[in-house]
Parts: C-alpha cells; sequence; structure tokens
C-alpha cells in the first residue's frame, strides 16, 4: 500500500519545486493535485498574500476560516486593496525571536503581523505603523487615574513578565497581586480580589467588552515600554513589497480605526505613567472625553458604518460565517473521500505512515482540528508534499470529507 | 601460545561476569542513581581500544538535537529520538534487531512551546515498564516487552511552556519527575506518581506558598511565578532514602520583582531557585536544600546532574554530592545534610563572584554590583555565560582514580537591563544579552579532568568549538566522549590523551554508555548535533553548524571478534 502513495507524495514535490524554479505558468488541469500545486507556487504569483500570525492570540489573530482577529480584518484589508487574496501561515509568537526564525526568515511568509519599529534589523523591516498599543489601567468606571499616585493603597493586579510588574515593583505602596493573564486579571478584578487591574490593553479592552459587558473602565497608559506603534515586518530585501504595504496603509487609515473599535481597543488619549510623573502633569493629558469609547452599542455601530463587510449586531467578532453543511452520508463521503484523497492517505485514510495518517487528526490538533484540516486542504502544504485543493474542491465538498473524518478520529 | 592466550582471555570474562553484575547493564540514565556514569565493564582496555570498530546503529527516525542516553536491562537497549520523542525504540542490545517502537502522537504546537528545542533525554526502565516523559507535559508508562502503552499521565499544561525533556526518577513504585518552563511564571514542582496507575501521589513545589517557610526570601507575592523547574535528572540515594533534583533560575529575570536589585540581596534569596533539594520520595517532603545561586539574575540554572561519591573528607569517608554548576563553581556537599563541604572554580576566568564562602555557603559577588545585570545597567563581560562553565551534558567520576571528567564551557556574556520583546501581541521582558564572547584562552570548551578532593584541574583538553559532549568512565582508566564535530573519542583518564577516534557524522552532545552482553561489552552513542544551541551564539552558532549537519543516530562500538 505504501509504495504508490509515496511516489505520488514525490510527483506531487517535484512538481512544486519545478513550478517555483520555473514558469509559474504552468497549469496542468487533468491532474487535479498538479493544477492545485500550480496554483500555490512561491511569493511571486499574483493574487496571494503570504500573512504569518499566531494562531491563537485574540484580539489579534486566530487560526480559522475565515481568519479572524485584528491581524486578520487588517491583512484582508491591505490584500484587498493590493488585489490579493491572504493566505496563512500560522506560528505561535511564543518566542519571538524563534518565531521570526521559523516564518518569516524561514521564508514561509512574506507579511509577519506585528512587530514594533524597535524591532527592525539587518534582516527585517518593518513598515509605517498602522496602530498603537499599550497597557491600561482597569477600574470601575468613576475610577478617575491621573497618574501612579492614583493607585496608592489599592490592591493592583499585574502581569507577571511585564513592564506594568517593574514599575510598580519600584513604587512605594501598592500592594500587587500578579497574576498570568489578562483573563486572569480581569476575573481577580471582578471576585473583588484587587480594586484595579494592569494589564495590556488590547486583551483588557476586548475581554471586558466579551466576557465582562464592558463594565469597567480601560484607560490607556504611556510611558517607557508601556505603549509601542505596531508596523508589518518584512523581510529586509522585500522593499518592493514594503512600498506597497506602506501605500496600501496610509489609504486604509479610516478602516483601520473601524477594526480597533471592532475589537473593543482601549480609545481615548493616554495618561503618562512613570515612577516620578506627578498627578498633576498626567491630568492634563486627560480629558474627560477619554472613557467613553468602549461601551457597547458605541462598538458596533461604528463598526456597522465603517466596516460594513463584517459587521455584526454585538460587539463580539464577526463569528465565522457558518460552513455549508454537508450534503453526503458517511458512506457516500468515504467513498468520496477515497475517490479524491486515498493515493496519499491511503484508502479510509488509515495510512501506515504516522503524519499522513488521518484518524490522528483529533489527537493532534485538539478541538481545532475541523479548521486545521479545512485549512490545510484549501491551501496545501506544498513543502510536505500536501497539494492545494481550493480550486478544484468546493467549501461543500471539504464538508462533506470532514463528515468522513469526524467518523474515524482515533481518542 | 595461540591457544593458551584464548584460554586466559574466556576465564577473565566469565570472571568479570561473576564478580560484576553492575557490569552488564545500565540500567538507568546516569549508570547509576547517583548518575557517576562509571562502568567496571573491563573488556575495552587502553591496550585494545584503537580497535573499537562499529557493532551495529540504528536510525532513530528524527533529527534535530538527538540527546537521548541509552538504558540497557537485561539484553535490551532502549533509547529515545528527539521531537516528542518521535520514537522510543526496544532493540536487542546485541545485534540492533528493534524489538518495539513507541510513537505517541503528540499535538502538533509543542514545538513552538519547548524554549530550548525538542529534545528527549531518554527513557526509565523498570519491573516490566519503561517510563518516557514527553514535551507534551505527560510521563507515558509502556509495557518493556511489547512497548504498549499502559497509562499516560499529564504533569502540567504544556500550553503554559511547561515541556518534558528528560527521563522520571524511579524509585520502588514511586515515579518522580519534574517539568520546565518559567518564561510565563510557572512554579516549579516535583510529582510523585505511582508506578502501577499513573496516579499522581504528591506534589511538592519548588518555590514555597504565602506563608510557608522560605515565603520570607521572596518580595510580595513574587514565589508563586518564581520558576525554580526542576527539569533535568534526578539522584537517588537508597541508604538515606532521599532524592535530589537540582532546580532552575529564577523568574522573571528580572530581580528587582523579587528582591531588591542589587548585590546586597538582603532577606530575598528566592527559595528554592538555583538550588539542589533533597526530597523524601515517599511523600515529596523537602529534607534540605542549598543554594547555589542566591538572587540569581544571570540565569545560572542550578539544575546539572548530581554525583555521588564517598569521598575522604577531614581524614572520614563521607557521602557527598558534587556538582560542576553553570555558574562555574565545583561544588561538594555532605550528601546528608546539604552541609557545603568544598566550592571552587573549575573553568578560568568565573568573575560574577570571587569564591564561596564556606561559612555561609554564600557566593561572595564581585564588588560594586560590577558583574551583576541589573535593571537598565548593562554588566559587560560576564563570565561563564547563562550556558554555565558546564551545561546539562553529564560529567562522569571514577572512583579508582577519585576524577571527575566534566566536559566544560569557556563562553562570556554581557547583559543588561530591560529588553523588551513584542510576542503574542504583548511586550514581554526579557534581558539582553550578547552570549558569543570567547572566555579567557579563545577556546570554547573542552573536556576537564578535576580532583574534587583538592579541587584541582588535573588534565584539559580544549575544544575549539563549544558544546563538548558528556564524558563516560571505565574502569579501565578510559574516558568516551564526543564533540560537535562529529568526533567520538577514547582518551586515557590519566592524562586526557587520545587513544582512539570516530567521526558519527553529525555532533554529539550526550555522553555514551557501556555494557556487556554474553560476556561481550559494548559503547555505545547517540548522535545528533544541537540545533537550538547555535541559534543563540551568533558567529560562534554558525561554526557550530558549519561543522556537521544535523542528525539522529545511535552507534554502537565493540572489539573486533
Amino acid at each position: 500500500m505504501t509504495k504508490p502513495c509515496r511516489a505520488l507524495g514525490f510527483a506531487a514535490i517535484v512538481l512544486a519545486s519545478m513550478s517555483i524554479m520555473g514558469a509559474g505558468t504552468a497549469r496542468a488541469i487533468a491532474d487535479p493535485s498538479s493544477a492545485a500545486v500550480g496554483a500555490r507556487d512561491g511569493t511571486n504569483i499574483n493574487g496571494v498574500m503570504r500573512v504569518c500570525a499566531d494562531p491563537d492570540d485574540l484580539p489579534f489573530s486566530h487560526a480559522g476560516t475565515p481568519a479572524q482577529g485584528i491581524y486578520a480584518d487588517v491583512a484582508e484589508l491591505v490584500a484587498s486593496r493590493l488585489e490579493m487574496q491572504p493566505e496563512y501561515y500560522w506560528w505561535l509568537s511564543v518566542a519571538q525571536k524563534k518565531a521570526l526564525r521559523n516564518t518569516l526568515l524561514a521564508g514561509n511568509c512574506d507579511a509577519y503581523f506585528a512587530l514594533p519599529p524597535s524591532a527592525a534589523t539587518r534582516q527585517i523591516s518593518i513598515s509605517k505603523p498602522f496602530m498603537t498599543v499599550s497597557y491600561a489601567i482597569v477600574a470601575d468606571r468613576g475610577f478617575a487615574y491621573q497618574s501612579l499616585t492614583s493607585l496608592r493603597d489599592k490592591r493592583v493586579a499585574v502581569q507577571f513578565g511585564t513592564p506594568p510588574q517593574i514599575l510598580l515593583a519600584q513604587a512605594e505602596g501598592i500592594k500587587t497581586f500578579t497574576v498570568r493573564t489578562s483573563k486572569e486579571g480581569l476575573e481577580s478584578l471582578s471576585h473583588g480580589d484587587v480594586d484595579v487591574a494592569f494589564l495590556w490593553g488590547p486583551e483588557a479592552g476586548y475581554l471586558n467588552a466579551q466576557r465582562f459587558n464592558s463594565q469597567w473602565q480601560v484607560t490607556p497608559v504611556k510611558g517607557e515600554g508601556l505603549q509601542t506603534e505596531i508596523g508589518i515586518a518584512v523581510r529586509a530585501e522585500d522593499q518592493d513589497l514594503l512600498q506597497k504595504l506602506n501605500t496600501a496603509l496610509d489609504d486604509l487609515k479610516p478602516q483601520i480605526e473601524g477594526v480597533s473599535r471592532k475589537y473593543a481597543m482601549p480609545a481615548g488619549a493616554p495618561v503618562q505613567t512613570a515612577l516620578n510623573d506627578s498627578g498633576a502633569a498626567a491630568a492634563e493629558l486627560a480629558k474627560p472625553t477619554q472613557f467613553e469609547t468602549t461601551s457597547e452599542t458605541k462598538v458596533a455601530a461604528d463598526d456597522a458604518s465603517q466596516h460594513a463587510a463584517t459587521a455584526a449586531p454585538t460587539t463580539a467578532p464577526s463569528a465565522a460565517p457558518a460552513p455549508p453543511a454537508p450534503t453526503l452520508s458517511v458512506e457516500e463521503a468515504r467513498s468520496f473521500f477515497n475517490n479524491h484523497c486515498s493515493h496519499c492517505h491511503a484508502p479510509n485514510a488509515q495510512s501506515p505512515i504516522q503524519e499522513r495518517d488521518l484518524r490522528r487528526l483529533s489527537k493532534r490538533y485538539k478541538d481545532k482540528w475541523r479548521d486545521v484540516a479545512t485549512t490545510t486542504i484549501k491551501k496545501g502544504r506544498t513543502e510536505l508534499g500536501m497539494p492545494t485543493w481550493e480550486d478544484i474542491l468546493t467549501d461543500q465538498d471539504i464538508q462533506n470529507v470532514l463528515v468522513f473524518l469526524e467518523t474515524i478520529q482515533k481518542n | 601460545m595461540l591457544k593458551l592466550r584464548s584460554y586466559i582471555c574466556i576465564s577473565a570474562c566469565c570472571l568479570t561476569m561473576a564478580t560484576a553484575q553492575a557490569a552488564n547493564e545500565w540500567p538507568v540514565y546516569g549508570g547509576d542513581s547517583g548518575n557517576t556514569r562509571f562502568s567496571k565493564a573491563d573488556q575495552i582496555t587502553a591496550a585494545n581500544v584503537s580497535k573499537l570498530q562499529v557493532a551495529w546503529s540504528l536510525q532513530l527516525g528524527a533529527l534535530r538535537s538527538n540527546e537521548s542516553s541509552p538504558v540497557v536491562v537485561g539484553d535490551t537497549l532502549y533509547v529515545t529520538s528527539s521531537f516528542g520523542p518521535k520514537n522510543v525504540f526496544a532493540v536487542n542490545g546485541k545485534t540492533g534487531v528493534v524489538k518495539w517502537r513507541y510513537s505517541p502522537d503528540l499535538p502538533k504546537d509543542v514545538d513552538q512551546f519547548a524554549c530550548c528545542d525538542v529534545n528527549s533525554r531518554g527513557v526509565a526502565v523498570s519491573n516490566g515498564k519503561v517510563f518516557v516523559g514527553q514535551l507534551d507535559a505527560n510521563v507515558a508508562a509502556l509495557d518493556a516487552e511489547t512497548g504498549k502503552e499502559i497509562w499516560k499521565t499529564q504533569i502540567v499544561d504544556y500550553q503554559q511552556g511547561s515541556v518534558i525533556t528528560s527521563p522520571p526518577t524511579v524509585v520502588g513504585k514511586t515515579i518522580i519527575t519534574g517539568f520546565g518552563g518559567g518564561e510565563y511564571g510557572v512554579r516549579g514542582a516535583l510529582v510523585g506518581l505511582d508506578a502501577d496507575t499513573g496516579k499522581e501521589l504528591w506534589r511538592t513545589n519548588t518555590t514555597p506558598g504565602a506563608g510557608e517557610p522560605g515565603s520570607e526570601t521572596w518580595k510580595g507575592d513574587s514565589a508563586k511565578n518564581g520558576g525554580a523547574l526542576a527539569w533535568y535528572v534526578g539522584s537517588y540515594d537508597p541508604a538515606l532514602n532521599l532524592v535530589y533534583y537540582g532546580t532552575s533560575n529564577a523568574a522573571p529575570w528580572a530581580a528587582i520583582v523579587r528582591g531588591n536589585d542589587s548585590s546586597d540581596i538582603g532577606p530575598y534569596t528566592n527559595l528554592y531557585t538555583a538550588s539542589v533539594i533533597a526530597i523524601n520520595p515517599d511523600n515529596g517532603k523537602i529534607t534540605w536544600h542549598y543554594q547555589f545561586t542566591p538572587h540569581d539574575a544571570w540565569d545560572y540554572d542550578g539544575v546539572n546532574e548530581l554525583v555521588f561519591a564517598d569521598l575522604p573528607i577531614d581524614g572520614t569517608k563521607t557521602p557527598v554530592i558534587m556538582q560542576a554548576d553553570r555558574n562555574g563553581f565545583f561544588y561538594v556537599l555532605d550528601r546528608r545534610n546539604g552541609k557545603l563541604l568544598s566550592s571552587k572554580q573549575f573553568i578560568e576566568g568565573v568573575n560574577w563572584a570571587t569564591s564561596i564562602d564556606l561559612k555561609t555557603g554564600r557566593p561572595v559577588e564581585t564588588a560594586n554590583n560590577e558583574k551583576r545585570p541589573q535593571l537598565k545597567k548593562k554588566a559587560v563581560d560576564i563570565c561563564p555565560n547563562l550556558l554555565g562553565g558546564k551545561n546539562w551534558m553529564p560529567m562522569s567520576y571514577n572512583p579508582d582514580l577519585q576524577l571527575v571528567f566534566i566536559p566544560t564551557l569557556n563562553l562570556c556574556m554581557d547583559m543588561e537591563g530591560l529588553e523588551q520583546e513584542y510576542k503574542r501581541g504583548t511586550f514581554y521582558l526579557g534581558s539582553n544579552f550578547d552570549l558569543t564572547k570567547a572566555g579567557p584562552g579563545g577556546h570554547l570548551g573542552g573536556v576537564k579532568a578535576w580532583d574534587p578532593i583538592k579541587q584541582k584541574e588535573v588534565w584539559f583538553n580544549k575544544d575549539e568549538l563549544p558544546y563538548t559532549g558528556g564524558t563516560l568512565a571505565t574502569s579501565t582508566g578510559l574516558v568516551f566522549h564526543g564533540d560537535v564535530k562529529g568526533w567520538f573519542k577514547a582518551l586515557d583518564a590519566k592524562s586526557g590523551k587520545t587513544l582512539w577516534q570516530f567521526n558519527a557524522g553529525t555532533g554529539i552532545s550526550q555522553a555514551p554508555i557501556t555494557y556487556t552482553i554474553e560476556g561481550k561489552q559494548y559503547v555505545a552513542v547517540v548522535a545528533g548535533r544541537t540545533a537550538s544551541i547555535p541559534a543563540i551564539l551568533g558567529p560562534i552558532g554558525e561554526r557550530m553548524v558549519a561543522a556537521t549537519p544535523e542528525g539522529g543516530a545511535l552507534f554502537v562500538f565493540e572489539l573486533p571478534k
């Protein structure tokens, strides 16, 4: 059983590398796998912007069909401006350098979302910033945050390993309560364990809107290490792409502001925050209007007017459009699978080669396996010999394949 | 004449088998539960080692940082590959014929949570079961005969950056494991599992809870996210019924969160980070501790293996633990109570501290915080760098010669205050470091023979590249080790002279082992160059990568028939 399968896999890889090196126009129609490979052959094909982002990092990005989050929305806007489609390569950004090594620098994508200007190196250029992100003070709506002095004698949740932790470690008279995540910070606020939480603004704003009914006021701060602009990272040699991105970002300012609102990013003038800032100086910066923008209805209304394509009736980030319902019975789906996929994945998906054994999907990808399977079928993994099928199979077909795969998962 | 010689040989072999049962097997990671990596197998000697040849080899099926130390029980050799492990093999130790292979399904994202590469250092074997720690922070028990999974227990959530890369310690029916992590405020722990069921028996946090003894050594509530991960292997003394583990650096990196931002550390030593802890395997209770690097600011993990010896101390034979710490000091501790008996720099150029005060057990840090990185203050030319005077690659101890053979490193660093990494869409704090500085003398590593009684160098083979492989010592006066260039060498233990070498085609990090089956001695070593270490060493890393490609194979050697 394994021999023909290996041979076919090898053929697909050869085809892929040939088309990368060569014409890129060869698009055999008779053989579905080679046609699919031809559609996705490297960086120069018009129509595809290869994007790298973190698969599990809302509100910034989330792998799924379609991709979600601020970065995905901005990528969508920019790509469509450049008459391209974004195509994602997901890599967790748990360690920044490792992530860059395995994504942008390894050639797995051309646009990495996102990095501050300070992250530019000999190898990496950063586009014009498209957004400012910052830490934020989360507290009851009446709490007027003016400087660190406002936190005196308060119990303050602060996130491990972040600049506010260092800042508060140096300040006097503030009782800190260390949390590992923004979610934990908001929960400790909700339970009354703390009076104030000093958290990462985008997460705090998003979670506040998503899970806590926007009950808190989220005030952005600025100061050393507390805020940054962010842009799209590209390889330093891709200066053409960089220019195109810069132009697109300039043109898209109003739409990107809409994305910020959609994800309930903290808004308003940031409050200067540092060890020695007096309350008076900081108060000057704090205009009363700064606290008004996170209300639920406003988020939704702005979203609807400025970002119609993804407008939703609530603040929730637009849910993925429901995939089409499957049309085949399990038995028919099995037969469909065997006709299209079995030459590499073995009849009934029972490949003896571990990497190709589709019975293991749910073990490997847990509750995300359906998303992963859908994306992989559509986009392929040419470096491993898996062709792209999106030009050949419809969403309906893919759902039918999933009907069969569902029945054979080993848990 | 010929006949006579073969007759003598046969009786010598029989004698060996009869007198040295321990010489036959390699039952645990470090050769014995005291991690000495010393074997009494005596067929391979200085006189015949030059004739060593490959008996068989095994492809491990995964590239990238293969660091497995095989275990041999009966005639079966157990070895793992990197990446999960992707494969655990049970093979016939004489022929290399595979008995079974276990290839666990691991979540696809583990690579992205493994801070320091996707390695596996091997298995533990006991009572017909094979125990393997996995990158997804599970420990699995397999049937030693069939490789069939008997149970699997999740120790911690790998998605917080906690992976398991080292085999557990087995004490009777208790399986003890730690785990890695720390960047996200993971609190270290040792966990005891029931060997039959995998059920958790006890869990001992390696930093104190609020109000517990030791909590006064932490500022605010910092202990609950304080690190002290016990991610490497433990040692076990059956006579004292104590299990010993080293613990990692303190978290977060910024010392000011955990205490004072200076060498004047006051009460804030941050127990039990960068320490050895002795625990009772029956209940996990900490019996004693000794801290190598109080209030760490250099990332000097205290995890290196703890090697047992009985040394004459003031005329009395004393059970000791020897450890060559990352911080560049060689420690001799009383194994019964953790009392510091002696300590000395085992590499040149150690400059973060001038000595260890024998009375207090504390390092005497270089004056004026000169070598202590502080918030927004860079300390330059700190030696050793964060990889340490020695990394995890194990040393060995020859009790006949009373010598330790240490794979040393010779690198220095600049380290400074605050570097912000923007990851997962957030600023996190890291230290900004430059690790690419060669230490004094220009060599970057090498094997050093060390007298642990006099605390003195006996010989030193310098290595022009870092990450020299771990060592094996034999009663026949040999030392075996590999290096980044793929050379696997046999040295004369008294002089360090190379007696034989073989190129494995890829770098060797892990120490070799030796065992005897049906009267024949074998030497085995896993080759597969480190991939993550070059990534942080700049131009030095480029030379490591250029030296050999990645690989993944076990080589087994024998004397010609």
